[in-house]
């Protein structure tokens, strides 16, 4: 009776925890506008089926009593990336603007992660970010290899800008492209010897960032930037005519 | 009787190892090393007022000693053979915790802001610059931070006959040493006249813009300039500062790269200033690009140039 209960009590255990972290989870480097890898071989994890995964998580065979065990299928793979427009400044008046650029909204995460299966990832809080970090939840983020993880810096100075002048009718662009290596495995999580927390995890480490600056002319204003003339006013400067948009980070 | 001495015995004794702990704790803290680290780094930056900062990096073993306490800090100022800069320490902004040689360290900006905005048309330059702090219980602290090129100039482009339609610049590793080695440049002219570039340079002694070896093309990434043959010299020991003779006419844009050259060893370059001379009708301006961050690499203790000082506790 009892064994039957006990069954009956880590079957649920077990439910509990597969209903809880069926939830994706990808950071921005999975919808940067282009990813290069040096190898052709390297395929990033939300491109794996669930023939795959079951096939890579076949090669764990530690079957600890408790913790985990983890298979990397990649290690260090060089990648280059463009990243999505970070920021963009649109001058329509008819007098050149000088606009102040602050990169430290800007910068990419240095480490970004995303995981398969039961995996997750968590945030944690310390005393000089309000910004919660992200890590592998359950343990696992201690078990990775984050080579010189320590050594990076993730955020630049309150005061890091740079002052650029737009010219009449044209849009500013900022743009990102960077370089980094990408880490990719599956892990299992074991309780006494029974695996509660499978799938795949992946996370990429951004080692160099490179920034450039692109001004292009306004050559087609469309309906809603004459609409948006025609309502102002006239004594409007030419500076209430500029707008700018900076891309969301999360 | 004898319980009572007992009593006297072990609450002695106690008293004594309590104190003994208290006495250890305090000298080990007393007498304890701190150690710290600066990055030498090529610092190249613009100033038109006080909200332009010089943004330090010091990396302190120690949480919360006085070495980084704002309130502890009489005066800064930065140095460099028989140059004297007094800067005004506007705050102390705590950064990221690192690991390097397997020891942590907290990093603090320290933010400067400079007193005289008297518009030069040279920037000062600083070469193997250092960072002093005297702090109000007496202590001089001096940390060498690198090459200083300081532009002061509070009245900068009031003009505006030119744009930057483009700016980035072309990396490649040289001597394990990822760097800058060109920028890609377009130019607007946005007068009526035609302008005539005599010169698009870094103004820096130890590197600087080979404007004379321009080419009308540009490198259409910013990643490592593989395609470059392996044999070109990225260092000279001097670079052509004739007039340049690059003209643009009205509405025109040129798009050029401009290789960037280093007359002593390869550094480790990251952001700068682009100053340009022009004429138009044979009058005499400068344009100056605010410092802008080309690239950013995150390891920031994990390249070459950095200076580990001890401060001990008297």
């Amino acid at each position: 009776m009892k064994k039957i209960l006990l069954s009956i009590f880590l079957l649920l255990l077990m439910t509990t925890f597969y209903i809880c972290s069926k939830n994706a989870y990808a950071e921005k480097y999975t919808t940067f506008e282009e990813i290069n890898f040096e190898n052709d071989y390297v395929l990033l994890l939300d491109t794996w089926d669930i023939n795959k995964e079951n096939m890579y998580l076949d090669n764990l065979n530690k079957h600890p009593m408790f913790g985990w065990d983890i298979y990397y299928t990649l290690r260090k793979e060089p990648f280059t990336y463009t990243a999505e427009t970070l920021y963009h400044v649109k001058n329509l008046g008819s007098k050149e603007i000088q606009h102040t650029f602050k990169y430290e909204e800007s910068y990419e995460e240095t480490i970004q992660r995303s995981v398969k299966g039961d995996i997750k990832v968590s945030l944690s809080y310390s005393e000089n970010s309000k910004k919660g970090t992200p890590e592998f939840k359950g343990g696992l983020e201690s078990k990775l290899e984050f080579e010189y993880k320590q050594s990076l810096k993730t955020k630049s100075t309150e005061s890091d800008t740079v002052k650029i002048v737009v010219a009449p009718d044209s849009e500013l662009f900022i743009k990102v492209k960077g370089k980094g290596y990408l880490y990719q495995g599956v892990a299992k999580k074991f309780f006494f010897f029974i695996p509660t927390t499978k799938g795949g995890f992946e996370y990429v480490i951004i080692t160099t960032e490179y920034y450039s600056i692109d001004m292009e002319p306004l050559n087609t204003l469309n309906i809603d930037d004459i609409d948006s003339s025609i309502d102002s006013d006239d004594d409007l400067s030419d500076e209430d005519y500029y707008e700018y948009y900076e891309y969301d980070e999360e | 009787m004898k319980k009572k001495r007992d009593f006297i015995i072990i609450a002695s004794a106690l008293i004594f190892i309590i104190f003994s702990f208290i006495l250890i704790y305090l000298l080990v803290n007393k007498f304890d090393d701190v150690d710290i680290l600066s990055v030498k780094k090529e610092y190249n930056r613009v100033f038109e007022s006080s909200e332009d900062t010089l943004d330090i990096p010091i990396y302190i073993g120690k949480r919360n000693t006085f070495l980084s306490n704002y309130k502890e800090i009489e005066s800064t100022s930065i140095s460099s053979n028989n140059i004297q800069l007094k800067a005004s320490l506007s705050q102390i902004e705590v950064g990221c915790t690192l690991i390097y040689n397997r020891n942590k360290y907290y990093e603090y900006i320290y933010h400067l802001s400079f007193d005289s905005y008297d518009s030069f048309q040279e920037p000062l330059f600083m070469s193997d610059g250092l960072f002093n702090i005297t702090y109000k219980n007496g202590n001089r602290l001096s940390f060498r931070i690198g090459n200083l090129s300081l532009f002061f100039n509070s009245n900068l482009n009031t003009r505006k006959d030119i744009f930057f339609s483009r700016l980035q610049a072309v990396t490649n590793e040289i001597e394990g040493i990822e760097t800058i080695v060109g920028v890609n440049i377009s130019i607007k002219n946005n007068t009526d006249s035609s302008i005539h570039i005599k010169s698009i340079s870094i103004k820096n002694e130890h590197y600087d813009l080979d404007y004379m070896n321009y080419e009308n093309k540009q490198i259409d990434t910013a990643l490592n300039l593989r395609s470059r043959d392996e044999s070109y010299n990225y260092t000279r020991l001097f670079i052509d500062k004739s007039d340049m003779n690059l003209n643009i006419e009205p509405i025109e844009i040129k798009d050029i790269f401009i290789p960037l050259i280093y007359t002593k060893a390869i550094l480790s370059l990251d952001r700068f200033p682009v100053y340009i001379e022009y004429e138009i009708d044979e009058n005499e301006y400068l344009f100056v690009q605010d410092d802008f961050q080309f690239m950013k690499r995150m390891d920031v203790l994990n390249h070459n140039g950095i200076e580990k000082y001890v401060y001990r506790y008297h």
